[in-house]
């Protein structure tokens, strides 16, 4: 399978602001400051493709590769599903099915056999098979019996020969397991996971490493499978592999495996914890490949709730991925954002862990800088949940003058990035104090969200309606102060256009929107200069 | 479905009556249906009869309507009396197939109806219902029977549309998977083989419903895509945008062209194109380049229709949304950007041949578009929009443009006046709508100041108001939208010239004068301290005033602008700006009343008849301030129409009435004459009191005869009765606080010796209200109303009679409302009112003085304290004020009791300061028992709150001893 030309990736169960919210706001016109969260949490069912991150990837290992010397393909965002094929080792020729035939049983004979060499012989053969992409025996290998040997040969004597053995018949189901979802179930039917678990404790490294690989294509399978590894004690087997003594070869593939492990919910805290103090010390890494999958093993952690982000919190991490979101490599930069987005969208408290880590001075790097799309719409998000928190919280980015970038991004730019900044503008100016939402008028706020008011997201809407009343709440004191006059920023609206924009919002149809486009139009845009009429009822205006 | 036969009939008779000319038929086949409504089984009779071929089709279309309003008013399991889950099993299972069965007129109807239905029920409470569709969709594909395939994309295009616009929910996207997964592929299909059998040269009557097919498609596929890019969509996009592209770029049969078939599809292929720019522009990135090819090359293409200017809006709209994105360098090249200009949006700029007669046949709904921003939709507007969107990126050529482009439309128009005009007008247009609003920081794209001398000014200042009216319209609108920037000398010279515009004949062209003179008189200037003043005042508009008033009375005469909103909204800004004479003030009072007289034959112009009381009120008030004498000859002139309004029951009318008795009164020197007595019996009736929307001005004008003449309630059991109506009042959340102000009225006139005997009916009907409603919006102004009566009667005469409908109650009123809730009160009166309500309290009620009430006493000093506090903090304290929203309702609310504005309506008007009031009251009582509250502060304040009263001792030099 040639890696697949998907775009740019786009991060894993994209966290979502709470509608819920904004509905319940809408039916109950309560203060909108109050419960003013509008972060993206909630996991909503998601009708898009898959991009690669949403799923893992699994690897198969070519005839070239030793898992000692080049385990590693590509590691980070993009984990290309197999090698290309190496020309040392030419695919087999197409020959009459009968030849073929023949031969397999030959292979299948061996395998039974009770004598070591042949046994090793027949394996070998066999992974050469599947080692090759499109092979037309494979699946004729791929059969229950087969499989129940290899897996059989895992566990094999005491025998000079027999860790030799031991990894072959484990790079013959890792190459099985990278296959499709049934190739691995006949795998983990047979038995094949406690005797691989067992191989993590072999004195080999080499067994290790390609036991390691084959329970990482495992992982990668299924919830139910990476439970599988787990209760047959794989995770404890695997932290274990994370000592001075090892080589970074299976440090990469024990950090790769464990980031698919962690790809599901842990099943206990307790282990969650055992894996956050391995994965902390692997953050000071200096080998790219393990920093990466480290970083992606913690935004896979983060992505599993507040608890998770809580240890994470605990585990004193965000301050090393902060740091690490400086780093020269997008493999490592891409899944901190992620992780670090994550946890932008927990609760007050831990998004203050963030702002105490200092990301908001990098934040404004990644969004000026020339990073991917991905990156920067992250970077967005996270701002944009932290604008979504406490009035101390906005204050900080507007000490960090983001606000003047975030209006940018919000003309210019990829549309994903102009709405995420949108959101952080609304956000801000829904839940800022008084003085928050003058400074951020005086940078153009109103501008900014007004001209999103022509955008079909009714969610985004309803939060710049929010965020323009709040800052026509600010105005309206500001015209008390001056003891007459008008409100300034109803007026500031008017002129950039904002008005017409909102009125044509009146066809919009999402009765929550409309109500509010209402009350807006009818709280601050009366009839001018009506209050110096005598008659104050409100007049039947029928327009 | 088994209805019987008479039923059948019956409701057939019924129906056929129900269309008949005569009256008193009609009216008793409404009734017989609506009596019938109730009966069970009554929607499906109507539906079947709806149904059933060998009825008559005027029958079966009345019984559709019939239909899909029952379902409309009942389907929603919340309505009032929601139809029998029987029944709409029923329903369910017939609709569809009866609906594609029926003729179109019919078939309408009952697709209504279904999309009722199915915005309650569908998916979760319908599941067959798109299985249905489908199934029987890939039926009639397969038989070529496109009547029944659109009448099926169109059922299911009103399930789809939800997904547009609502929010995204778990919910939502469940439902909206429920869809995808079924109706993706077979939506797909559809529009794959209907496209394959649509070829361009093809006969217009196998044509038309085939692209009408693809329309449907199109707007399913905006539904579906609404949320995010679905799977499906994306591994298919090539399918589907090649298809657009195709549509796009073919030319058809000119029939379907010329009819807007072709154009319909298109457009919302461009809506789908805007979608995807904004949803999915890296997907889409690829396909861009293509489409905007396309849709320009459409723009290009001369063709002059209805149905392609709304396709060339769509498509602009497209472009714009491209202009703006990362994308814009598409149309960077210098010669790129000059054809956009020049082929696009300059020739869309003038005014169109419609646009010629709305002027001329519909000025309310030309004034709408061309300047109160309804004209979004049309071409001018969008056409103006891509020039914006250009400029964002490309400012200095498009200027450059802009700027050539001006100077060779007013070079034609100087070439042959008579004959170029229109290229003035698109002029003007170009310079009004590129330029931002005054005071924008975005700066011109073009020159405004010597745009105005060199083109406007020669407009306005031109002898003839009726040469070209529509370069006048927009030389008016051009002085109104710049009017702030226009120095006064200048603005004031032009003023004649303006009026003069007001005898033009043209419609538009007086409106417009009238609102240019409206708006120039609300210019505000930015003054020093304190804050902005009027521009012009009345020593500035008096000179002008009577040609002005002649000019806009004059207008009225006009054909078609006798209800004209603009002039009459002008009258009222000129009345209330400008100084006039007794002599001035009665005529405009009799053309008013006599305005009114015409108005109150055939009330149908809200807006309209909404300005003429204003305008009548702001002569009353103006010239009644000044000279008291007048009001009698405005009543004289005022008297019969205001009567003939509660006589013959004009009730649009009544709370306007009410309120201009209401200023007469608050005007008119004592004694009032018997009209107003005899006006008074009728507000005191009760039945005067059961139209909601006027109870707010009953309750003003009931408050004004209090004031003005308090002894007359005395007379003739008159107070009781408003008494009664006080308990009325307040047996509704809605009117209670209307209750209480009715209340705070009678209290703040009589005298106790004469409310003391209904003083205990009074409190009875109170608490016995306070026992259902324990909220804040009744709690406060009945704190209020305690606040107000002990301030007049004293503390003993509220604690008495409060106790005197039950021992101690007032001690629980006070421990349970008053301590809790006084910190909460807003507004300035209402929070003076209870402070000094405590403080007199506090300190002159031997029930509290008593030293076994030293907790209570405790505790009102730390309420009152954080009160006081708390008002310090008001309007900074943003927060909490958004989160009781009630509070500033509750503010204005009060400030209507005291007649808002008046200042001499505070009921402590000697009391200046509250907080000295209450510190040196509380400094004195102390002396009066020195040691004896220090330890009660102590015990009962809390430790934030004695610092506060600490530092409030030391501000006003007084001590707690």
């Amino acid at each position: 399978m040639p890696p697949s030309p998907s775009p740019s990736p786009s991060p894993p169960h994209q966290p979502r602001r709470t509608p819920e919210n904004a509905r319940k706001k809408a039916y109950k016109e309560q203060a909108d400051v109050s419960n003013g969260r509008r972060r993206r949490e909630a996991q909503l069912l998601q009708l898009r493709k898959s991009r690669r991150e949403d799923t893992l990837s699994k690897r198969r290992r070519d005839d070239a590769s030793s898992p000692s010397t080049e385990p590693e393909p590509d590691i980070g965002p993009a984990r290309p599903e197999s090698d290309p094929p190496s020309s040392s080792d030419p695919p087999p020729l197409p020959c009459a099915a009968d030849a073929d035939s023949s031969k397999l049983l030959g292979i299948i004979n061996g395998l039974k056999s009770e004598n070591i060499s042949l046994q090793l012989e027949a394996t070998i053969k066999i992974r050469k098979i599947l080692s090759v992409d499109g092979n037309s025996l494979a699946e004729e290998v791929i059969t229950s019996d087969v499989v129940a040997r290899l897996v059989e040969l895992l566990s094999s004597k005491k025998n000079p020969r027999g860790p030799q053995l031991q990894v072959e018949a484990a790079w013959a189901l890792t190459n099985i397991t990278a296959g499709p979802s049934e190739h691995t179930e006949v795998v983990t039917n047979a038995g094949a996971v406690p005797k691989l678990v067992k191989l993590l404790e072999s004195p080999r490294s080499d067994v290790r490493e390609q036991a390691m690989w084959a329970l990482g294509n495992i992982a990668a399978e299924s919830q139910r499978c990476r439970e599988l590894v787990i209760d047959h004690g794989g995770l404890v087997q695997l932290l274990s592999q994370f000592n001075e003594h090892a080589k970074v070869s299976n440090l990469r593939m024990a950090t790769w495996t464990l980031s698919n492990l962690c790809f599901g919910k842990l099943p206990s805290n307790s282990q969650t914890k055992a894996v956050l103090q391995i994965l902390q010390q692997l953050l000071n890494s200096i080998d790219e490949k393990i920093l990466s999958d480290t970083c992606w093993a913690v935004s896979y952690l983060c992505n599993h709730g507040t608890d998770e982000i809580q240890m994470v919190i605990e585990s004193q991490i965000c301050y090393l991925l902060v740091k690490l979101l400086m780093h020269s490599s997008p493999k490592v930069v891409t899944p901190v954002i992620l992780a670090l987005a994550n946890v932008s969208a927990a609760d007050d408290c831990q998004v203050q862990f963030l702002i105490d880590s200092g990301i908001l001075q990098c934040l404004p790097k990644l969004l000026t800088r020339n990073y991917q799309k991905c990156i920067k719409n992250q970077a967005c998000m996270t701002v944009s949940n932290i604008c979504a928190g406490t009035t101390a919280q906005i204050q900080a980015i507007i000490d960090a003058k983001m606000v003047p970038l975030l209006i940018q991004l919000s003309q210019r730019g990829e549309t994903d990035i102009k709405k995420e900044a949108i959101w952080a503008i609304a956000n801000a100016t829904s839940g800022g104090s008084p003085d928050q939402i003058r400074s951020l008028v005086g940078d153009g706020c109103i501008i900014a969200l007004c001209n999103a008011l022509v955008l079909s997201d009714a969610d985004l809407l309803y939060a710049c309606l929010n965020g323009l009343e709040s800052i026509l709440k600010v105005g309206e004191m500001e015209k008390m102060k001056d003891e007459a006059g008008t409100n300034p920023y109803a007026v500031l609206m008017e002129e950039c256009g904002g008005l017409d924009k909102l009125e044509n919002l009146q066809g919009f149809n999402n009765d929550a929107i409309f109500e509010k486009t209402i009350k807006l139009l009818e709280s601050y845009w009366v009839e001018e200069g009506s209050e110096n009429e005598a008659p104050k009822e409100p007049s039947p205006d029928d327009t | 479905m088994e209805v019987p036969q008479e039923t059948l009939d019956k409701l057939s008779t019924w129906f056929l009556q129900s269309l008949s000319l005569d009256a008193s038929l009609r009216r008793a086949a409404e009734s017989s249906l609506l009596s019938a409504a109730t009966s069970p089984g009554f929607p499906l009779a109507l539906l079947k009869l709806s149904s059933l071929p060998s009825v008559d089709l005027q029958i079966r279309l009345a019984s559709a309507l019939h239909f899909k309003n029952l379902l409309k008013s009942r389907w929603a399991p919340t309505s009032d009396n929601p139809l029998p889950d029987s029944d709409k099993t029923l329903i369910k299972s017939l609709l569809l197939p009866l609906l594609l069965q029926s003729p179109p007129l019919i078939q309408s109807q009952l697709s209504e109806a279904l999309a009722i239905a199915s915005s309650h029920d569908f998916p979760s409470s319908w599941p067959c219902l798109l299985p249905d569709i489908i199934s029987s969709l890939g039926t009639s594909l397969s038989s070529g029977d496109y009547t029944s395939v659109n009448s099926l994309l169109s059922a299911a295009n009103s399930l789809f549309l939800k997904f547009r616009h609502s929010f995204d929910t778990q919910a939502l996207r469940l439902d909206l998977k429920y869809c995808l997964d079924l109706f993706a592929k077979p939506l797909l299909e559809t529009f794959l083989n209907t496209s394959n059998l649509t070829t361009p040269a093809a006969d217009p009557s196998v044509l038309k419903p085939l692209l009408e097919c693809q329309r449907l498609c199109s707007e399913i596929f905006h539904s579906l895509n609404s949320i995010e890019l679905p799977e499906f969509f994306e591994d298919h996009m090539r399918e589907w945008m090649e298809k657009f592209r195709f549509y796009l770029t073919s030319t058809f049969a000119p029939q379907v062209e010329t009819d807007g078939t072709a154009d319909a599809l298109r457009a919302s292929i461009c809506e789908n194109l805007q979608l995807y720019m904004e949803k999915n522009e890296e997907e889409f990135k690829d396909y861009m380049e293509g489409f905007a090819t396309a849709v320009w090359g459409l723009l290009m293409n001369a063709a002059k229709s209805p149905s392609r200017d709304q396709l060339a809006v769509t498509a602009i709209k497209f472009l714009t949304t491209v202009s703006t994105s990362v994308h814009h360098a598409l149309f960077g090249s210098p010669e790129v950007l000059g054809q956009i200009c020049n082929s696009v949006v300059f020739p869309n700029l003038r005014l169109r041949d419609d646009d010629e007669e709305l002027f001329e046949n519909n000025y309310v709904e030309y004034i709408r578009r061309d300047s109160e921003g309804s004209d979004t939709d049309t071409l001018r507007r969008t056409a103006c929009e891509l020039l914006k969107g250009l400029a964002v990126n490309y400012r200095e050529q498009v200027m450059g443009l802009v700027s050539t482009q001006v100077q060779s439309m007013l070079a034609a128009f100087n070439t042959n006046p008579a004959q170029n005009w229109k290229e003035k007008d698109a002029a003007i247009y170009l310079v009004v709508a590129l330029s931002p609003k005054p005071g924008a920081t975005t700066g011109y794209l073009v020159d405004v100041e010597s745009f105005f001398t060199s083109v406007i000014l020669p407009e306005l200042q031109g002898q003839d108001p009726n040469t070209v009216p529509i370069l006048k319209a927009g030389a008016l609108k051009f002085f109104t939208v710049f009017r702030e920037q226009i120095p006064k000398p200048a603005a004031l010279s032009l003023l004649p010239g303006v009026i003069r515009f007001l005898g033009s004949e043209s419609n538009v062209v007086h409106s417009y004068a009238a609102t240019c003179i409206e708006k120039l008189l609300l210019v505000k200037d930015k003054g020093p301290m304190p804050g902005p003043t009027a521009r012009y005042g009345a020593a500035d508009v008096d000179p002008f005033v009577p040609q002005m008033l002649t000019g806009l009375f004059n207008a009225l005469e006009m054909p078609d602008s006798q209800e004209n909103p603009y002039v009459m909204k002008c009258i009222m800004r000129v009345l209330g700006v400008a100084n006039i004479s007794v002599e001035v003030a009665t005529g405009c009072i009799s053309k008013l009343a006599s305005v009114l007289a015409m108005v109150c034959e055939n009330p149908k112009h809200p807006l309209f008849n909404h300005y003429l009381f204003e305008a009548i009120a702001a002569v009353i008030r103006r010239a009644g301030e000044r000279d008291a004498s007048v009001i009698l000859i405005f009543e004289k002139t005022l008297f019969p129409e205001l009567e003939k309004i509660l006589v013959k029951d004009i009730s649009e009318f009544w709370s306007y009435a009410f309120q201009i008795f209401t200023l007469l009164i608050d005007l008119h020197a004592p004694p009032l004459s018997d009209g107003y007595m005899a006006l008074f019996q009728v507000i005191l009736d009760p039945s005067s009191w059961k139209r909601s929307g006027s109870v707010p001005a009953l309750v003003r004008l009931l408050q004004a005869y209090l004031r003005k003449m308090p002894n007359e309630l005395n007379r003739e059991g008159r107070l009781g009765q408003v008494l009664g109506i006080f308990s009325q009042l307040i047996s509704t959340p809605s009117t209670e606080e209307l209750g209480f102000f009715v209340l705070n009225t009678v209290v703040e006139n009589l005298s106790y010796e004469i409310i003391s005997p209904y003083i205990s009916n009074i409190w009875g009907a109170l608490f016995s209200r306070l026992q259902n409603r324990r909220v804040y919006k009744f709690i406060s102004p009945l704190l209020i109303f305690m606040s107000l009566f002990l301030i007049k009667y004293g503390a003993g005469v509220l604690v008495d009679s409060i106790n005197s409908i039950q021992q101690g109650l007032f001690l629980m009123i006070l421990q349970q409302f008053w301590i809790s809730f006084s910190t909460k009160i807003s507004g300035t009166v209402e929070q003076k009112l209870i402070t000094v309500a405590t403080t007199r309290l506090i300190c002159e009620s031997p029930l509290l003085l008593d030293p076994a009430a030293s907790e209570n006493w405790g505790k009102l000093v730390d309420s009152i304290v954080q009160l006081l506090t708390n008002s310090d903090q008001a309007g900074a304290d943003f927060e909490d004020d958004a989160d009781v929203p009630e509070t500033i309702e509750y503010t204005g609310s009060f400030a209507r009791l005291h007649n808002a504005g008046k200042k001499e309506d505070d009921p402590l008007k000697e009391i200046h300061d509250p907080k000295q009031f209450f510190v040196s009251s509380l400094s004195r009582i102390s002396a009066q028992f020195p040691g004896r509250f220090g330890p009660v502060i102590q015990q009962f304040v809390s430790p934030a709150n004695q610092t506060a009263l600490l530092q409030l001792c030391g501000a006003y030099n007084s001590a707690i001893v």
